[in-house]
């Protein structure tokens, strides 16, 4: 998870970045199609790209410490994983609006890579962390709480179920859409390359 | 005609240098979002590592060993990633070729460049400590301050001779941020930042001792704990031994890939 969210946070922090370094982001804007597919296309194939990361972690840990990882149920977790990565790619839109009116974007996305690990917990129950910083925890958290509960039938993680936390999930997806969909169109609007 | 210091060619080319590339750097960061990475990401890769180990292993000692660490590992973003891109970003600009170019020594030339990074490492390293102490717990009521701030210098110093050692690739290659961005993440791994050295497989371990933070990390633990300047003296020669051999090896390194980037025309970055 932490592979897709780092992809999603470079990729997409940087998808209009590099086309504004490159001298390309006036053709971008020009074009008649919406900037917001454009950026989620991008935002994707990013989140995509990330499964490579997961996949060589995987391999890491069963070629470094012998230990392979067992899910219970595959199809529940490739369910959760879709629609995590439908987050990603949502939440790859937001950023990629946010650092549209910056010039710093590799600043921004270096700053946001930590907090990032943090919040959501993935590498860690969001439990530990003070209580205040939960309800900052975002859909993808909910996701890997959703992968987890579909690996291991054990798992109890943050007690609201699978289900909910794909609703949780897909409501999200949606919220990040509207979001970026408005702050891109009204960059597109302004005009900031 | 007397001549002073500020007159001999490589000192002249260092501050000149120096000055440009600080006026260069805010010219596109504004100083709010500098001073943003400043007082954000040691504490949230502090937060994220001290976290990971209250969950495996939540003593004091471990998260002390860990927030320690990651106190002084802050500074790899400003002395690693920052000073290994520098080659990259002259020839992202298109500014490499003028610059290589010139009859200027590239040794404070390119030197000279990393300066303010290494007081940016600084900074960073004491905000840190900072929120080693005052967030996470960590008891420096016993801390020798004087050997502390030796330590953060030395590993400034050190660490950011390592990037431009690291740094001298990116004449070569198209970009070197690719390598900044393993380095940085070999740090972590390497340096005694989370786990102690000994902790790693025997074959791994001589890697560590060849990047000056592993000495840095033993030397800040120590200095928390109230070890003196001369205790820490043999083990920070080493740190400065492995800086100066950074550097070393780097300009030489450096001069040999520019002499293939001027073969192989790779001096563009397309």
């Amino acid at each position: 998870m932490m592979g897709m969210w780092g992809n999603t946070l470079y990729g997409s922090g940087f998808a209009l970045a590099f086309d504004r370094w490159n001298g390309t982001i006036e053709y971008v804007l020009a074009t008649p199609s919406k900037l917001v597919w454009i950026i989620a296309g991008r935002s994707a194939s990013n989140a995509v790209l990330g499964l490579v990361n997961a996949l060589a972690i995987l391999g890491v840990v069963a070629l470094g410490y012998g230990t392979l990882i067992s899910i219970a149920n595959p199809l529940l977790f490739l369910l959760a994983l879709i629609l995590t990565l439908a987050s990603l790619s949502t939440l790859g839109v937001v950023f990629c609006s946010a650092f549209l009116l910056s010039r710093s974007a590799s600043v921004m996305t270096n700053g946001l890579e930590m907090p990032i690990y943090v919040a959501p917990g993935s590498m860690f129950p969001i439990a530990l962390l003070p209580f205040w910083s939960h309800p900052l925890s975002l859909g993808p958290s909910w996701g890997i709480d959703a992968m987890r509960c579909s690996a291991d039938a054990t798992y109890t993680g943050l007690g609201f179920g699978y289900w909910t936390d794909l609703l949780v999930v897909l409501a999200s997806t949606i919220v990040y859409l509207v979001i970026g969909f408005f702050a891109l169109h009204n960059h597109g609007a302004e005009g900031s390359p | 005609m007397v001549l002073r210091f500020t007159d001999w060619p490589p000192f002249r080319i260092f501050w000149s240098s120096a000055k440009f590339a600080f006026k260069a750097l805010f010219s596109w960061l504004r100083p709010e979002m500098w001073l943003t990475q400043l007082f954000v990401l040691p504490l949230f890769q502090i937060a994220f590592f001290v976290y990971l180990g209250r969950f495996i292993n939540p003593t004091a000692a471990n998260v002390a060993f860990i927030a320690v660490g990651n106190a002084l590992q802050v500074a790899a973003f400003s002395s690693i990633f920052a000073v290994c891109n520098l080659t990259s970003e002259e020839k992202w600009q298109g500014t490499l070729i003028p610059l290589i170019a010139t009859p200027a020594n590239r040794f404070p030339l390119f030197l000279a460049r990393a300066t303010f990074q290494i007081l940016n490492s600084m900074a960073t390293i004491a905000v840190g400590f900072f929120y080693a102490s005052e967030v996470f717990g960590v008891d420096m009521s016993g801390t020798d301050f004087v050997a502390l701030a030796l330590v953060i210098l030395v590993t400034s110093l050190a660490m950011t001779g390592f990037g431009l050692m690291l740094g001298s690739v990116g004449l070569y290659l198209r970009t070197a941020m690719i390598i900044a961005n393993i380095f940085l993440f070999i740090a972590l791994l390497l340096c005694g930042v989370n786990f102690p050295v000994a902790d790693l497989p025997t074959w791994l371990q001589p890697f560590s001792y060849a990047i000056p933070m592993t000495f840095g990390t033993m030397a800040a633990r120590a200095a928390v704990q109230g070890s003196s300047v001369a205790d820490l003296a043999p083990v920070l020669l080493q740190e400065i031994g492995a800086g100066a051999a950074s550097i070393l090896v780097g300009y030489l390194l450096f001069l040999g890939f520019e002499a293939l980037a001027r073969r192989k025309g790779t001096f563009e970055e397309f």
